[in-house]
């Protein structure tokens, strides 16, 4: 199908294609562009390799955060610490809750 | 998935289909593939709302998606192409969010693609990758096509170009996100 419409549609257009061609891209042609950047090369890839590392990091930390609040919940701590229902229900049920305190952890 | 006859019979809840290991896979990743997921975030941060996160602001924020299981990794999915899908529901939230954060009523004020902030911000992307290409004809030509939707035969038949020529042309591209990418110089 053709998209003639607005930039927002031709963008669109545009990006998938292009992300479908970096997926493609034949591994050798990833790693002559890698060659050829030299030591800049190198420390884009050590950036990503950090940067996954960390969110790794980040999300065990949220993981651990969010099995706290269970232990906390079953043994009765929790209102001794007078953490809050809403937060323990938060630390349960929201899909998100290891992003969310991941995201605390790297930002703070 | 169905109980077996021997779960219902014990009253166990049938397994969970098992979860994809992200972070072993994400550690497991190449160089040439790190590579690859640095282009394809830098690539679709360029859509972000202005003033939004940067791409490892957007990359991070995927990768804890994935492994946290807000967005489960399906089976047979490659983890960039999974990765970049999760990116680019990212880069819509984060448009929905701009939008009710702004106070500027507009008529259209969805985020969507009749939103006029978000079609003229994707005029200026659009007009900074095709100066990316501006020495190159060719290259120029399979872009405007690829913006318009146009398949691959398309594109040849439109620009006249044989399949060699399409194929070396859409090589020339890839190679210029990549180089660009890594000199950081994206125009």
């Amino acid at each position: 199908m053709t998209r003639t419409g607005n930039p927002h549609s031709r963008l669109t257009a545009l990006l998938d294609a292009l992300e479908a061609e970096l997926l493609a891209a034949p591994a050798d042609e990833v790693r002559d562009a890698l060659r050829e950047a030299g030591p800049a090369g190198n420390v884009a890839c050590q950036e990503v390799r950090a940067l996954l590392n960390e969110a790794i990091a980040a999300s065990e930390d949220g993981s651990r955060a969010t099995a706290w609040f269970d232990t906390c919940a079953g043994t009765g701590l929790d209102r001794l610490f007078g953490i809050s229902r809403e937060l323990r229900a938060g630390a349960r049920c929201h899909p998100h809750t290891g992003a969310i305190l991941a995201q605390s952890y790297r930002r703070h | 998935m169905a109980a077996t006859p021997q779960q219902v019979k014990e009253g166990r809840r049938p397994a969970a289909p098992p979860q994809r290991d992200v972070g072993a896979a994400l550690a497991a990743l190449s160089e040439e593939d790190l590579l690859r997921l640095r282009a394809l975030a830098r690539l679709r941060a360029r859509s972000l709302p202005p003033g939004a996160m940067s791409w490892p602001d957007l990359l991070h924020e995927a990768v804890l998606r994935a492994l946290t299981g807000a967005r489960p990794w399906p089976q047979g999915v490659p983890l960039l192409a999974f990765l970049a899908g999760v990116m680019r529901s990212l880069c819509d939230e984060q448009w929905r969010r701009h939008r009710r954060q702004d106070h500027l009523s507009t008529p259209h004020g969805s985020g969507g693609a009749d939103d006029p902030e978000r079609a003229c911000a994707a005029g200026e992307v659009l007009a900074a990758i095709q100066r990316l290409f501006a020495s190159d004809e060719a290259a120029l030509k399979v872009i405007t096509g690829l913006m318009s939707g146009m398949a691959a035969e398309e594109i040849r038949c439109h620009c006249d170009m044989t399949a060699v020529e399409y194929d070396t042309t859409r090589r020339r591209i890839r190679r210029t996100m990549l180089r660009h990418d890594l000199a950081w110089s994206w125009p």
